[in-house]
């Protein structure tokens, strides 16, 4: 059985990552140029129902992605990333952060470093998103406290709960 | 000034503190039996606990009960559920991209 079209998260408590492993059904240019080409990332970028809109970006080590989150109501979260390391059709290492509309970074909020690896595999492309986090050594916590099991709750909660953390 | 959720459960005091309040509400003074520290003590512990919504207060007569609030706990633990539903909503559209981008190939 394939994994393809199935997202797969796992933690690793130790690193204080999270994992995010998705095979697409497309050769690795494809996946690629999806990562990393403004018009392409515009289409996909924003989980639903937000869109995400490029205005400035500059792929290439030491440049950055500024773009905008907008909700259907027009609420807008300014945010870029930051490109680190780039090795063509293989790996794109950076760092994620809050910012204005100018890409001044709002430093009251935690800066993500990620990882996202890619690799094709007969036609298909697996590619692994590592995120490193800065608050899971207390997820360890609840997963000891037996409270592992939940409901799904939606986007807006998750965004409230990791702006509570950050407070 | 906000509490981090995580920090706040991270303690095993304040962890045992929760199981304690738990089953049933409780008074600091009735709790603080169960620990070998001060009132004071727990009463801090409570406090930031409280800070971060994981337990409620609730006066009765002159005693003060703390609570568990269940569903702040819950909101925690599912912090990863969400996390992946945004990923597959984006990986959705990203199926129906590259497949604009084979065609446009052709």
């Amino acid at each position: 059985m394939s994994s393809q079209g199935k997202t797969q998260v796992s933690r690793n408590l130790e690193e204080k990552t999270i994992l995010v492993v998705r095979t697409f059904n497309a050769p690795i240019a494809s996946v690629w140029r999806a990562y990393t080409e403004r018009e392409l990332l515009d289409q996909w970028w924003g989980p639903e129902p937000w869109r995400a809109e490029t205005k400035y970006m500059n792929f290439a080590e030491g440049g950055h992605w500024l773009y905008a989150m907008i909700g259907p109501d027009g609420t807008t979260h300014w945010a870029r990333m930051n490109y680190k390391k780039i090795v063509p059709q293989r790996l794109i290492e950076g760092e994620d952060a809050f910012c204005d509309e100018n890409g001044i970074m709002n430093t009251t909020f935690p800066v993500n470093q990620w990882i996202n690896t890619f690799k094709e595999n007969s036609g298909s492309t697996t590619v692994e998103h590592k995120l490193i986090f800065e608050t899971l050594e207390g997820l360890q916590t609840i997963v000891d406290m037996g409270f592992e099991e939940g409901f799904s709750t939606g986007l807006d909660q998750l965004d409230a709960l990791l702006a509570r953390q950050t407070a | 000034m906000r509490r981090d959720v995580f920090q706040a459960i991270a303690d095993p005091t304040r962890r045992a503190i929760i199981g304690l309040i738990a089953i049933q509400a409780m008074t600091p003074n009735a709790l603080a039996e169960y620990f070998d520290t001060s009132r004071q003590a727990v009463s801090k512990h409570l406090q930031i606990l409280a800070e971060c919504e994981l337990v409620s207060q609730e006066q009765s007569g002159r005693e003060i009960y703390y609570h568990f609030n269940p569903d702040k706990m819950k909101e925690v633990a599912d912090f990863i559920e969400p996390f992946r539903k945004m990923w597959e909503s984006r990986f959705t559209k990203l199926d129906k991209v590259l497949l604009t981008i084979k065609t446009t190939k052709k």
